[in-house]
C-alpha cells in the first residue's frame, strides 16, 4: 500500500486522491504571481505540523530571507517550526559552481543531514538552464531516485511552460499546474492536476483562492459526485408556506427535491422564497443564500410582509448567508452552504438568484451541471432546495416555458409570468415541471400584499405592494 | 584594512553585503556555505566573521562549534532570518546576532559595535 501525506490543501488532497505519494516527485508548474511558492510551504508547514521534517532548498537568485519574510506573515507559518522541523537553504551557489552533479550531491546530503521527509526544490528551470536537455533527464531521474531511498516527497517548482511530452513531465510521478488567467477584466487562479500516480485522482481545471491562509483549492462540484444518493422518503412533500400553493403542488414540494422558480426582475421570486423559509423550525431548520439583499434588508423586507423570519433567526431555526454578487467563486460557495447546511442541518434552502453563480462560472456550460451536483449535495442531507433565476418579462397570455438549461436538471420547475388588467399589473404562477406529480395544471393569478404572496384571480395588485 | 568572512548560501545576499563592505573599506572573501567557511576561516583567520544560519553542509552555528574547537576565537556575527530565540538552546557563543533582512546601515553598525566589543582598531 503506497503511503500518501497531505499536501496541506484540503481541496488538493481531494483532487490528487489523498495527497503527495511518499518516495515520489511532483512538480509544481506555473507563472509567477500563481501561488507555486506559497503552496510549496503550505505543504512543508503540514507536513511539519503531522510530525515530519521539511526543508526548502532554493535555486533562485532571490533572497530565501525575503521569501521566508513575507511567508512568516501567512496563517499556516509556524515560528517554533523554523529552525528545529523546517529549513530554508539557497543552493543556487552550489548549481553554478558545481552543475546539476553537485545539485544532486547536495539534495541527498541534505536530506539525509536533516532527515527531511518532505523537500522543496524552488526554481528547477535554473538547473534546467545549466545543463543539457540529456543532463537534466538524468538529474530528474536521478532525483527520483533519491525521493524513492529517503522515502521523502520531493516537490520542485518551475515557472516554465514545458509541454507534457517534456521528459521531466513524463519522468516524475505527478505534474499540478497552476494558472493565472485573463477573462475580460477579471482574473481567474486555477489549478490542475496533469499527472498523479495512484488512483482517485480528479481531473480539469479547478478554481483556486490565495488569502492570508494561503492558496484554497475549490473542486468542481459536478467533479466530485461519485455515488447516487439514497431515495429514501422521497415521495413526501414539504410545505412552500402557502396553502394555495401546496394544494396547486397537491400537497408541497416533493422533498429532497431541487425547484427552479423562473420569473421576471420584481415578479414576487424572493418573497415565494420567504414563504418557504418561514416554515423552518428548530427541528428542521432552513438556509438561505443570497446575493442582492443582505440580512437586514431582506429581514425588514420580510417584516413589511408579515413573514416572521426574525423569530427563526433568533431561534436559530434560519441561517442567512450574503455575498456580493461579483467576483466570486460558485464552487468556493457552493462548498460553504454545502458545509452549512451540514452543520445546521438544513432541511429547507433557498438560493435566491442562480444569475450570479451563472455569470462567476466561467465556463457557463457548467451552469446545469453545477446546479445538478449542488442539489445532490443537499439533497444528501435531506434538504429540499428551491433556486430562483431572472428570465425577461413573460406575458400571461402567452405563458410559456422559457427555454432553460436548467429545467432538466432540476425536479421541478415553477415560472412567474407578468401582464396587465386596466391600470393594473398581475402576477400568475404556473407549475411547468413537478416530480412525481400530479399537479393543478393551470396558470394562478396572485398578487404581494401585507400578509406576503396571496392567491386569487379576482385578487389585485395594491400600489405599495413590494416585489421581490 | 580589516579581513571580514562572510559566509553566506544566499548569492544575492552574499553579492550586495560584500559589495557592502568594501564599499567601507574591509576586505572580503566570500564562503557558500558553513563547510566552505570553515575551511577559509582556517586557512585565511580573518579578523572577523559574518555567517549566516541556515546553510547547506554545515549551518552557521556547527560551523562556529568547529571553529570553536580548531581554537578560532575571533569574533562572529550570526545573521539569520528566523528570531535569535527560535535558535537552538544548546549552542555555541558568538560575538553579535543580526535578523534579516538588514538594511546595510543595520550590518555596518553591528560590524563597527563588535569591533569595539573585541577592542579592534
Amino acid at each position: 500500500m503506497l503511503e500518501k501525506i497531505s499536501t496541506g490543501v484540503e481541496g488538493l488532497d481531494r483532487l490528487t486522491g489523498g495527497g503527495f505519494l511518499l518516495g515520489s516527485a511532483y512538480i509544481i508548474q506555473g507563472p509567477p504571481g500563481a501561488g507555486k511558492t506559497l503552496l510549496a510551504n503550505q505543504f512543508c508547514f503540514a507536513h511539519v505540523r503531522s510530525g515530519g521534517r521539511a526543508l526548502y532548498m532554493s535555486l533562485l537568485a532571490e533572497s530565501s530571507a525575503r521569501m521566508l519574510n513575507y511567508i512568516s506573515q501567512m496563517a499556516f507559518f509556524d515560528t517554533q517550526a523554523v529552525p528545529e522541523s523546517m529549513q530554508y537553504i539557497s543552493a543556487y551557489g552550489v548549481l553554478e559552481r558545481e552543475g546539476l552533479p553537485g545539485l544532486l550531491k547536495l539534495v541527498q546530503h541534505e536530506l539525509r543531514r536533516f532527515g527531511a521527509t518532505a523537500m522543496v526544490l524552488d526554481g528547477t528551470f535554473v538547473a534546467q538552464s545549466v545543463a543539457s536537455e540529456q543532463e537534466f533527464r538524468a538529474f530528474i531521474h536521478a532525483l527520483q531516485g533519491v525521493a524513492g531511498v529517503a522515502n521523502a516527497v520531493l516537490v520542485m517548482l518551475t515557472h516554465q511552460n514545458r509541454d507534457s511530452s517534456s521528459p521531466e513531465h513524463t519522468m516524475v510521478d505527478g505534474w499540478i499546474e497552476m494558472r493565472d488567467e485573463m477573462f475580460g477584466y477579471r482574473s481567474y487562479q486555477s489549478i490542475q492536476v496533469r499527472k498523479h500516480r495512484g488512483a482517485g485522482i480528479i481531473r480539469g481545471k479547478h478554481r483556486i483562492r490565495i488569502t492570508e491562509h494561503g492558496v484554497a483549492v475549490f473542486p468542481r462540484i459536478e467533479s466530485c459526485i461519485s455515488h447516487a444518493p439514497s431515495d429514501e422518503a422521497l415521495a413526501d412533500r414539504v410545505s412552500v408556506g402557502l396553502s394555495e400553493l401546496d394544494r396547486l403542488l397537491e400537497g408541497g414540494l416533493p422533498y429532497q427535491s431541487a425547484t427552479l422558480l423562473l420569473g421576471p426582475t420584481g415578479s414576487g421570486k424572493t418573497t415565494l422564497g420567504m414563504h418557504f423559509l418561514s416554515t423552518a423550525s428548530v427541528e428542521a431548520p432552513g438556509l438561505m443564500l443570497g446575493f442582492y439583499e443582505t440580512p437586514a434588508r431582506l429581514l425588514m423586507k420580510a417584516r413589511s410582509l408579515n413573514i416572521d423570519l426574525d423569530r427563526l433567526v433568533e431561534q436559530g431555526a434560519l441561517t442567512l448567508m450574503w455575498l456580493p454578487p461579483a467576483d466570486i467563486l460558485p464552487d468556493e460557495i457552493a462548498m460553504a452552504v454545502v458545509r452549512q447546511a451540514k452543520a445546521s442541518g438544513a432541511k429547507r434552502i433557498f438560493i435566491d438568484g442562480l444569475i450570479p453563480l451563472r455569470d462567476n462560472l466561467v465556463d457557463s456550460e457548467r451552469m446545469p451541471y453545477f446546479v445538478n451536483a449542488l442539489s445532490l449535495n443537499l439533497r444528501e442531507i435531506g434538504a429540499t432546495v428551491v433556486y430562483t433565476s431572472e428570465t425577461k418579462e413573460i406575458s400571461i397570455d402567452d405563458a410559456v416555458m422559457p427555454s432553460d438549461e436548467l429545467s432538466s436538471m432540476v425536479d421541478n420547475v415553477l415560472l412567474v409570468s407578468t401582464g396587465h388588467r386596466g391600470p393594473a399589473s398581475k402576477r400568475s404562477l404556473s407549475v411547468i415541471k413537478l416530480r412525481d406529480g400530479g399537479f393543478y395544471p393551470l396558470m394562478q393569478e396572485f398578487h404581494i400584499g401585507d400578509k406576503g404572496l396571496m392567491f386569487g384571480s379576482e385578487n389585485v395588485v395594491p400600489h405599495n405592494a413590494r416585489p421581490g | 584594512m580589516l579581513r571580514i568572512l562572510l559566509v553566506e548560501d544566499d548569492p544575492d545576499v552574499a553579492m550586495v553585503v560584500s559589495a557592502l563592505l568594501e564599499d567601507a573599506h574591509y576586505h572580503v572573501t566570500v564562503a557558500a556555505n558553513g563547510k566552505e567557511g570553515l575551511d577559509m576561516a582556517l586557512q585565511e583567520r580573518p579578523e572577523l566573521i559574518i555567517s549566516d544560519f541556515m546553510m547547506p553542509i554545515l549551518s552557521g552555528l556547527e560551523m562556529i562549534a568547529k571553529l570553536h574547537e580548531a581554537g578560532y576565537t575571533n569574533p562572529i556575527l550570526l545573521c539569520s532570518a528566523i528570531p535569535e530565540t527560535q535558535l537552538p538552546t544548546e549552542r555555541p557563543s558568538y560575538g553579535a546576532f543580526l535578523r534579516k533582512p538588514y538594511s546595510g546601515a543595520e550590518l555596518l553598525d553591528a560590524v563597527t559595535r563588535l569591533r569595539k566589543k573585541a577592542n579592534m582598531s
